[in-house]
């Protein structure tokens, strides 16, 4: 970095050693704040104490970019992060139901969800073997992303914030297998919508309302293809 | 200093989206889980008494309870409502029955199309789609 700057003088050197301390002890500061605002938006129940240090520390980042210190930038930390918590939120949702359906308050709170927009998590609720939602191909897709893509678009984000080659693969990767996800998730959704949405208070356009924000993972595909590749390390 | 990116103008627009995105997922999964309590009626009913008429309209059953807490190690490993009598009559089968098919062995495929043919020479039966 420092043999981008022209002079090479001590002073210039110590200037330069200087200000990659600054950035580096900044980069932290603002880590910080984001792990702490990620894990707390991750949990969903709390995640309006989280919203604050993450933009409070996305903020740092910006206020860094701007005064010209070599930190992470804004954009591209903003994604990770996103994605991370993304691949959070998910990987929580589709577990509770998998791993905790005998818990009161997964019972009580899936239960009524699913009488609000989706019965396939009210119909026959933890009847099967497995338990949580009954409903035809939900475990499957529960498991199959719960277990492989959400942790995997997790450790993508993890290796895309360090600026690694294989975490910008692996981050495009795992948003194109959302995509994948989505069109099978939805197709057993829909071929099971007499069963899903109907007799629930509010039917398809309830489930939209709630789902459509979740699309975070492709609209930013087309950021991952049009950014600086030679910024991540090789290794 | 990293040169300008040349896709800034997307990028911004991506930003905006997502950030929307972002702000509206972390509002709605925080307070989504207090409103669906409130609205059934939380907290001047309790969870399991909840959970108890939840389960009762979706087995359409009056008698079934929201048994909490709910042993780790069940020592009986059928499904809830085995443990109910069942109201298949009502919605239908939980899984799909088991279809008991006749596989035809090994070529016995050849008897059974020379067999329809027999019938249908003689007495000239068309099936259906």
């Amino acid at each position: 970095m420092s043999g981008m700057s022209s002079p090479t003088s001590v002073d210039a050197a110590a200037s330069d050693d200087e200000l990659l301390e600054r950035a580096k002890a900044v980069q932290k500061k603002a880590d910080r704040h984001l792990i702490i605002g990620s894990v707390l938006i991750g949990t969903m129940i709390l995640g309006l104490f989280g919203l604050p240090f993450f933009i409070y520390g996305l903020w740092q980042l910006h206020k860094a970019e701007r005064e010209g210190l070599p930190v992470r930038p804004f954009m591209m930390t903003f994604v990770g992060y996103l994605v991370l918590v993304d691949g959070a939120m998910n990987t929580l949702g589709a577990m509770l139901d998998v791993l905790a359906n005998h818990s009161l308050i997964v019972r009580t709170f899936i239960m009524g969800t699913g009488l609000v927009f989706d019965a396939g998590y009210f119909w026959q609720y933890n009847t099967l073997l497995v338990g949580g939602a009954s409903a035809p191909g939900e475990k499957a897709w529960e498991v199959a992303n719960g277990v492989v893509l959400f942790p995997m678009r997790i450790v993508a984000a993890w290796g895309f914030l360090n600026m690694k080659r294989w975490g910008l693969q692996w981050m495009v990767v795992t948003c194109w297998m959302g995509v994948y996800a989505w069109v099978g998730y939805m197709w057993n959704l829909t071929t099971y919508s007499e069963m899903r949405f109907v007799d629930v208070l509010a039917p398809v356009w309830g489930w939209w309302l709630y789902n459509i924000w979740y699309v975070t993972p492709f609209i930013v595909i087309p950021f991952l293809y049009t950014i600086n590749r030679e910024m991540f390390t090789d290794d | 200093m990293t040169p300008e990116n040349p896709h800034r103008g997307l990028h911004r627009v991506i930003f905006v989206a997502a950030a929307l995105c972002l702000v509206i997922q972390v509002i709605e999964g925080a307070l989504f889980v207090p409103f669906v309590l409130v609205y059934l009626g939380f907290p001047q009913v309790g969870l399991q008494e909840i959970c108890r008429e939840l389960y009762n309209i979706s087995y359409q059953d009056e008698d079934r309870k929201c048994r909490y807490p709910y042993p780790l190690f069940f020592r009986d490993f059928t499904p809830e409502p085995a443990l109910q009598v069942s109201k298949e009559d009502v919605f239908g089968p939980v899984t799909p029955p088991r279809p008991h098919y006749h596989i035809p062995g090994w070529r016995e495929m050849v008897s059974i199309v020379e067999r329809r043919r027999a019938v249908e020479a003689s007495q000239g039966h068309v099936g259906h789609e």
